[in-house]
């Protein structure tokens, strides 16, 4: 008969057959007595003994062995990868920059456009504000002005604006 | 067992998860690999739009920049029958707005045509009217439509459109394919609301802008002056040319009757006529100046010589040809001055008929003269072998002869500069933006050709002056400025006779001012004045006057004679108590006033101080003579100016401040009108002996 041992923790824990499910501790082994195969019941019992033992292996001192070129492979990749994400990410929101500034740039061509009809407009209207015609009469009719006569016109050397600005800034000052 | 389910969970979930990524990439591959150019095409069919441009037409100016015809866009009303559901509602609801009868917008919607015009070019009211109706299947288009914002003013030079933009006459025909420009498709890109997002560039292929040698004042100073002559003389049609001799510009070219180009439609055939370049009259004693222009040419007269004009007739080839006044012994001069019919057919006989011909060729006759305008004529010049007895005689004083008024002005220009020849234009140049294009086709000026010597120009020019100052011209006479000219008045032909008719004529008057280097060359044609006098020196030549002394002051041509006496307006006269610091060369001149009494006699009583006080504004009666200039010395521009204005004095002021120096010197003694030049400046500081 088969003879199973149990470890039993502090607390009662939990007890696999043969297996501990916490830290075991080192306990004296508990034997149980049960016949396995009841036809071996009768018959003779080895005398074998199981032992369960755990071993506490400390690995906490351990330090991996790195190997410096697979590492440096390992830095490579990352590196690589990332610029490829960085160009991909640049790639994508160029494409659609380049898009929203369409819109804003077609946007813009529309208002230029429409401010040159506007000026278009205007030239027009201010064309026809000096018409002769128009200018005539409002000087004849409205303003009662006449035309002059051959007399009563006179022609005056006008200086150039440059001349008249630098009298203007150079006068001495005749103050007594 | 446990770790065997987990294991098993592990590989379902990640042969779920690749057989998904494989569906999904594999999808993709197939969309882009083996669809990628239905998809793209179909895309493009979406985005994907073409636009076409109509370009502005180019702006037409004037030689000082000023805008005589221009394009701005405006909306035009189109429907797309297909879409409309209601067409009666769209109908009322159009017809309200654009003011058009319902009925025939219904019928337009009726047409069967999947695209249809409603209204072309609408006011902007009238577009956001029909906008903010927002009718399904009723759109506006954008396009172009010309306007002449001076009206009528040069409308025969300028010429008109059609509806479509396409030029009908004067520079928008001749250089349609210059102003119009080139037809542009753009292709933009939309997205799904229809924005644009991405348009290929236009080339802005406008049409150039054309510049002409027309000046728009001098421009409506003719018109202004022909419509009150034709208004006057009641003709039903006259023409009027300013050209400048010196290059062949034409700046001035007016018609009546005359039409408005904004509505060009609703005008006759008759009124968009331009008569100064297609129509062909007979230019009676106008053309005398060729006759005798070949003969001085020719050496064959001098001025003093002197014909027989026997008593105002003469029988040529059976013909008898009558002056109109019994005219005698007349030399050369005077056979212009009074426009001699009998002198010019000796004249010309003595030419004969081969060398008057080759002249009147030489002046441009019987060609077109080549003015960068459409429909013109080449006028009426029987080929010398075709010339009967009497030609010679008949064409010497201007009639069998057929000319247009563009040509006449233009061989008169000739004799003014001195014997060149000009082709006459009215395009000054082109151009595109700011960048000017060099002339081409109609618009290339060739080099003048000399027709007569300068010596028998200025000859001409003598004799020309002599028609205006004893002649039949006095009426041309212009106030400040000399000048020489011609009196035309040509018979017309009856159509109903056959015969020249007595009433029915064409007066003209064709001259130049200044004699002296002449500025301007201006023809006067009035076709079939009413009443009497109706001649060329009565009718034609008082127009030539007005025009002449508004555009010479215009262009600051200085005056080469005295202006005549006027009545100015010389001061407002202030109380008869003399203000103390008035100067007293700046009182107004009394000619009322009785001379001052020698000291010692008794004061005369005069009429003048009986007189109440004297009224605010004198006028004065300005008699000419010898003026004695002023001491301007420390006055400012104001006093100057007001003293020269009252003494009948032309100052020139240079300069700022006060006056300081002046020609001619205080005291002189001036003719009327004479130029006083006035310097400016700081006035001189006192002596150190005075302080």
């Amino acid at each position: 008969m088969a003879t199973a041992y149990q470890w039993s923790g502090p607390s009662g824990d939990k007890i696999l057959d043969g297996v501990a499910s916490r830290k075991p501790e080192m306990t004296r082994p508990h034997v149980i007595s049960r016949p396995l195969n009841p036809l071996a019941a009768n018959r003779k019992k080895p005398a074998m003994v199981e032992f369960y033992t755990v071993k506490k292996i400390d690995n906490s001192r351990l330090v991996r062995h790195v190997e410096p070129l697979k590492m440096r492979n390992l830095y490579r990749t990352v590196a690589l990868g990332g610029i490829i994400a960085a160009f991909c990410m640049l790639y994508i929101y160029q494409h659609f920059r380049c898009i929203d500034l369409g819109f804003q740039f077609e946007d813009l061509k529309a208002k230029t456009v429409q401010a040159q009809k506007l000026n278009s407009n205007l030239k027009l209207e201010i064309a026809y504000l000096r018409d002769p015609r128009r200018i005539d009469v409002i000087a004849r009719r409205q303003l009662g002005l006449t035309q002059p006569t051959a007399n009563q016109m006179r022609d005056y050397a006008n200086p150039d604006g440059s001349e008249v600005a630098a009298v203007q800034f150079v006068r001495p000052n005749h103050a007594p | 067992m446990e770790r065997e389910k987990v294991h098993v969970r592990l590989l379902f979930l990640a042969g779920f998860l690749l057989f998904w990524m494989t569906a999904v990439f594999g999808r993709v591959a197939y969309l882009q690999l083996f669809r990628h150019s239905d998809y793209l095409t179909r895309a493009a069919r979406q985005q994907r739009h073409t636009i076409d441009i109509y370009p502005k037409r180019g702006v037409i100016y004037d030689r000082n920049m000023h805008p005589l015809a221009m394009s701005v866009p405006v909306q035009s009303v189109f429907a797309v029958p297909g879409e409309i559901k209601d067409r009666a509602m769209v109908s009322h609801l159009l017809s309200a707005a654009l003011g058009m009868p319902a009925d025939e917008i219904r019928e337009k919607l009726d047409s069967g045509s999947p695209f249809v015009w409603i209204k072309r070019k609408l006011p902007p009211a009238k577009s956001e009217e029909v906008e903010s109706a927002n009718l399904k299947g009723i759109y506006l288009q954008e396009e172009n439509q010309r306007f002449y914002p001076k009206r009528d003013l040069a409308a025969h030079v300028l010429g008109f459109v059609d509806v479509d933009e396409k030029g009908l006459g004067g520079i928008e025909r001749e250089y349609d394919n210059l102003i119009r420009g080139k037809d542009e498709k753009v292709v933009v890109m939309t997205d799904g609301r229809q924005h644009v997002f991405d348009g290929s560039e236009t080339h802005e292929d406008r049409g150039v802008n054309v510049v002409l040698t027309i000046d728009e004042k001098i421009q409506y100073i003719a018109q202004r002056e022909l419509e009150a002559a034709i208004e006057k003389t009641r003709a039903p049609a006259g023409s009027v040319i300013v050209q400048d001799p010196n290059t062949g510009a034409i700046l001035a070219l007016a018609n009546w009757p005359k039409f408005n180009p904004n509505s060009a439609t609703e005008a006759s055939n008759e009124a968009r006529t331009n008569r100064a370049i297609s129509d062909i009259y007979e230019p009676g004693s106008t053309f005398k100046l060729v006759t005798l222009a070949a003969a001085f040419d020719q050496n064959l007269i001098r001025p003093e010589e002197v014909f027989d004009c026997q008593n105002g007739a003469v029988t040529v080839a059976g013909h008898v040809i009558h002056d109109h006044a019994r005219l005698g012994l007349l030399t050369v001069a005077d056979i212009l001055a009074k426009s001699s019919d009998v002198g010019a057919i000796k004249v010309a006989l003595l030419l004969g008929s081969p060398k008057f011909y080759d002249y009147i060729r030489a002046f441009g006759f019987g060609t077109p003269t080549g003015v960068d305008l459409p429909a013109e004529s080449r006028g009426l010049v029987e080929r010398l072998e075709h010339w009967g007895s009497f030609s010679i005689a008949s064409i010497s004083m201007g009639q069998e002869v057929g000319v247009t008024p563009l040509q006449m002005v233009t061989a008169v220009s000739s004799i003014a500069n001195g014997g060149l020849l000009y082709k006459p234009h009215v395009v000054e140049h082109m151009r595109n933006g700011d960048t000017i294009l060099p002339l081409a086709g109609p618009s290339t000026l060739p080099e003048p050709r000399r027709v007569i010597r300068p010596e028998t120009a200025a000859t001409l020019r003598g004799l020309m002056e002599g028609v205006i100052l004893h002649g039949t011209g006095r009426r041309a006479r212009l106030d400040g400025w000399t000048a020489a000219g011609k009196t035309g008045t040509a018979q017309k032909i009856d159509p109903a006779t056959g015969r020249y008719s007595p009433h029915n004529v064409i007066a003209s008057f064709t001259g130049f001012a200044p004699i002296n280097n002449p500025a301007v060359t201006i023809l006067v044609s009035i076709d079939s004045p009413a009443g009497y006098p109706h001649g060329g020196g009565d009718v034609a030549a008082p127009v030539f006057k007005a025009i002449a002394e508004q555009v010479l002051p215009y262009l600051d041509v200085p005056r080469d004679v005295p202006a005549s006496p006027q009545l100015v307006q010389t001061a407002y006269r202030k109380n008869e108590q003399a203000d103390d610091n008035s100067s007293d060369d700046l009182a107004a001149v009394d000619f009322n006033a009785q001379p001052e009494a020698p000291a010692g006699s008794a004061k005369p009583q005069t009429v003048k101080d009986n007189q109440p006080t004297s009224p605010e504004v004198v006028m004065s009666a300005d008699e000419g003579g010898d003026i004695e200039v002023p001491d301007f010395s420390g006055k400012t521009m104001r006093e100057v100016s007001e003293a020269c204005l009252r003494l009948g004095l032309d100052p020139v002021l240079v300069g700022t401040d006060v006056a300081i120096q002046q020609t001619p010197a205080a005291g002189a003694k001036v003719r009327r009108g004479s130029k006083v030049t006035v310097d400016f400046g700081d006035p001189p500081k006192h002596s150190a002996k005075s302080k």
